[in-house]
């Protein structure tokens, strides 16, 4: 994924323009690759998943298509935000899985090259430090840079999966 | 390797497996008919044609054991040699080799062989010192030593000797006999069952034209998908002059007036731009009945996901169609509109019947496969067989068939060395020489049937029961009818290997052959006449794409529970609930004592208040141990749309998939025996012993 090269390791700066789309949770602001965005639509009916993680909101028919929908804010562990009308879904596709993420709203589409990226601050006790690739700074704003198959497990989950297969 | 020649050559190793099963089936054709020059040149068409493809994209190796092979074949052709059955077993491993090199470049492009010794071969026979009288048998043992290798073992008689044989076609086969293991160990554990539909996500399907023609009729055609499906149809221009595609155009022009005026525009527009210069369109060109050429130049090969995509987007049609619809009378008052509601409807579902049938492909593939099975098994054991198909044209969908082919051997590869008698036998028996094996399908309500029929010595029910009895598995003071009893060969604990000699007969891994059926929510009976032979029926839903289910719900949601789980349902009075410490609830259902499961407790959900006497229980056959389960109330029975499930939700334990039903939202599909095969397990031992308290 194209987040992966977002910082070079050597001293050649990129300077390719990355796009990102930023959006809330909470208060706060994050951003995902544009290009693993599918689309983006309103809340949704769902169905509740029985014995599913409580993030997992449900599954949703998109045209057709069985969806799981998760809830970053409740993964993350953030308040959602009150009388808010501009809740909203973002459909991606990780490495060909399509998933549903609930988003407070969205924001605007970042371009940025690498150069604009600083890394995740050392703060101890800092949780989340694992999924964060990195953090977008423009003037006094901070945004944060998602790693969504990280914030939720999805290679556990896969290879758990793997696992029961080869078992 | 460049891009284009990397697909030059995986377009090869797709071409030539078709190729090779055409010869494989043209050498079974010839040993029957040793003098026929069609078949020779036809052969010879064959090796010639994947050796010149084969050289051509760069695989040198497969190039040139082709060139010997043709050697061989032309010595046949020219009649410098004689067709024996001994030649066409090489012909037959030659085959094999190359099936054999062909699915290993399909895995690592790079591979290379070693032929020398089935090349040696080939220059013995060509030279005459090999002549097939001292070696035949020793063939024949080859060959069955593959079999042996295969998770099958009901062959084991087979002489050690075979082990020195070390030969080609064991090994390819052996790398088939492997994939299907793994096959088999995902069908032993149900958890897989979504896992093998999501495997069919790669594999391709024949559509045919006409199906594909029938799409574009309905004014489907500025479907993106449908547009992509398209796409894949230019090879075939390339490989018969363009004659689908031409017959197609002239359908479409000629449908073009019955079209409703609401599709017609875009149809109109796609019709102009296909007027390239069609050629005349023979007078039986009618859009109802195609002209029937050869089966492989009507039908294109299409990527399943592509299919699966478009029943998708057909289904989800379908359900805003079922929206309008109620909308109907109350909500448009305008004559037309609803005219045109009510033809859209009509249209939809037949969009939805085509979108569905493009999944179909004939069973004549894997029923040819048969003819091989039945023929080294047989030469194997001495026997004369003769095999009878009937139904090829049978059609099932592509998922059903690629987990059928397994089980399908088996069994008549069991009819052919348990189900016959030796020839010696069959003459004591005033029968002929010859032994018969039928495979007969045919569709059935919505089901495919097909029956193994043989007509050998038969299974006796006596044999079975006094392994029954040994085994531990039945009450030797039960009586239990003549074919109930037969039933019992495909329990499991009733194979091992010693037994089979035993019980001359059936029960070698016959549970593993039920449990891959059931996998596929398919049922499987045998019928048996002492004298007679037998009878294995093997009924298979027509899809896996779309079950029956029955709709139930649990407090305010909804679930679906395939009706091929379901035995009964029932609303249970208060006298036949017991209620057992420390175990739970039972049902005592005439006589028989059921687990009683609450659906709620095992998901999780909230479920009305009330009495376990308020709500529905619904009776669970399954092949080790029967239970209920209770539920709030049935809601109905449809047919429903199996949708795959995310990677993040399938590898949980109890969904079968999910389903949009009528109102758009999606519900589970549960798969019961799986959602409680941990429970039935761990309380299996303590049922039995409440049973025996309450009852």
């Amino acid at each position: 994924m194209s987040i992966e090269n977002l910082k070079t390791d050597g001293n050649d700066v990129n300077y390719e323009v990355q796009r990102f789309l930023e959006f809330s949770l909470g208060e706060e602001d994050y951003a995902i690759p544009l290009l693993s965005v599918r689309e983006v639509i309103s809340v949704p009916e769902t169905t509740p998943i029985p014995k599913a993680p409580p993030h997992f909101l449900g599954i949703m028919n998109l045209r057709g298509q069985v969806i799981s929908v998760v809830d970053l804010r409740t993964k993350l562990k953030i308040k959602p935000k009150e009388n808010n009308h501009e809740e909203s879904v973002i459909i991606v596709d990780i490495n060909g899985m399509n998933l549903g993420i609930v988003v407070d709203s969205i924001n605007k589409v970042l371009a940025f090259t690498a150069d604009d990226v600083n890394d995740v601050p050392e703060i101890e006790s800092q949780v989340n430090a694992e999924y964060i690739r990195g953090v977008y700074r423009k003037e006094d704003a901070l945004t944060v840079l998602l790693d969504v198959a990280k914030v939720l497990d999805l290679k556990d989950m896969k290879a758990l999966g793997g696992m029961k297969a080869a078992a | 390797m460049e891009d284009f020649e990397r697909e030059l050559k995986e377009d090869f190793l797709e071409e030539s497996l078709q190729l090779l099963e055409d010869s494989e089936q043209a050498f079974l054709a010839l040993e029957n008919d040793k003098d026929s020059t069609d078949l020779l040149d036809q052969i010879f068409r064959l090796a010639h044609n994947l050796k010149g493809t084969s050289r051509a994209v760069g695989f040198g190796e497969v190039a040139e054991f082709t060139h010997e092979m043709e050697n061989l074949i032309l010595k046949l052709k020219t009649g410098e040699m004689e067709v024996t059955d001994f030649v066409v077993t090489v012909l037959l491993e030659c085959n094999d080799h190359i099936t054999h090199m062909i699915h290993t470049l399909k895995d690592d492009i790079e591979a290379t062989f070693d032929s020398t010794e089935i090349i040696a071969k080939i220059v013995g026979v060509l030279s005459g010192d090999i002549t097939g009288e001292d070696s035949a048998a020793a063939e024949v043992h080859a060959a069955e030593e593959s079999f042996s290798e295969e998770a099958f073992d009901e062959v084991e008689e087979v002489t050690p000797a075979v082990e020195e044989f070390d030969s080609v076609p064991s090994a390819d086969m052996f790398e088939e006999s492997s994939s299907f293991e793994d096959d088999f160990a995902a069908a032993l554990d149900t958890e897989e069952a979504p896992a093998m539909v999501e495997d069919a996500g790669d594999n391709d399907v024949e559509i045919s034209a006409s199906a594909l023609e029938s799409l574009r009729e309905l004014g489907l055609e500025d479907d993106s998908i449908l547009k992509e499906l398209e796409l894949k149809t230019a090879p075939v221009e390339k490989l018969d002059e363009g004659l689908t595609i031409k017959k197609g155009e002239d359908i479409v022009a000629q449908t073009k007036p019955e079209i409703p005026a609401e599709v017609s525009g875009p149809m109109a527009e796609v019709t102009e731009i296909k007027k390239k210069p069609a050629a005349p369109a023979p007078a039986a060109n009618k859009p109802s009945a195609p002209v029937k050429k050869k089966s492989e130049d009507e039908s294109i090969r299409v990527a399943l996901s592509r299919v699966e995509k478009l029943n998708n987007v057909v289904g989800e049609l379908v359900i805003l169609q079922t929206v309008l619809d109620q909308r109907r009378f109350t909500a448009i008052h305008d004559g037309l509109a609803n005219k045109s509601i009510a033809q859209l409807g009509k249209l939809s579902k037949e969009i939805q019947e085509i979108s569905m049938s493009l999944r179909m492909v004939p069973l004549k593939a894997t029923l040819q496969k048969m003819n091989r099975i039945v023929r080294d098994t047989s030469k194997t054991l001495n026997k004369n067989v003769k095999l009878h198909l009937v139904g090829e044209d049978t059609e099932i969908d592509k998922t059903v068939l690629e987990n059928l082919s397994d089980p399908l051997v088996h069994i008549v590869r069991n009819a052919v060395d348990h189900g016959l008698e030796s020839t010696e036998g069959r003459i004591k028996a005033g029968k002929s020489e010859v032994g018969n094996v039928e495979i007969k399908a045919f569709h059935e309500g919505n089901n495919l049937v097909i029956q193994i029929n043989d007509d050998g010595g038969g299974i006796d029910h006596n044999v079975i029961r006094a392994k029954a009895i040994e085994k531990g598995l039945i009450n030797p003071n039960k009586e239990i009818p003549a074919h109930e009893m037969i039933q019992y060969i495909f329990h499991p604990g009733f194979s091992t290997k010693e037994q089979v000699t035993e019980v001359s007969g059936r029960g070698v891994g016959m549970d593993v052959v039920k449990t891959n059926i059931e996998g596929m929510s398919g049922s499987i009976e045998v019928r048996t006449e002492m004298g007679k032979g037998s009878t294995f029926k093997v009924c298979l839903p027509l899809t896996m794409a779309i079950i029956d289910g029955m709709v139930v719900r649990v407090g305010s949601e909804k679930y679906i529970i395939p009706l091929s789980q379901v035995h009964e349902s029932l609303k249970p009075s208060k006298e036949i609930i017991n209620s057992i410490t420390g175990f739970g609830e039972c049902l005592n259902l005439r006589g028989e004592v059921l687990p009683l499961f609450n659906i709620g407790k095992t998901l999780s959900r909230k479920m009305d208040d009330g009495e376990s006497s308020d709500k529905i229980a619904i009776i669970i056959h399954n092949s080790s141990f029967n239970y209920a389960v209770l539920v709030d109330d049935i809601l109905h029975q449809q047919q429903v749309v199996i949708k795959k499930l995310g990677d993040e939700i399938r590898s949980r334990k109890g969904f079968m998939g999910s389903s949009i039903l009528g109102d758009g939202k999606p519900s589970f599909i549960l798969d019961l025996n799986e959602l409680y095969s941990g429970s039935l397990k761990k309380n299996n031992n303590s049922i039995k012993e409440n049973v025996a308290r309450v009852a």
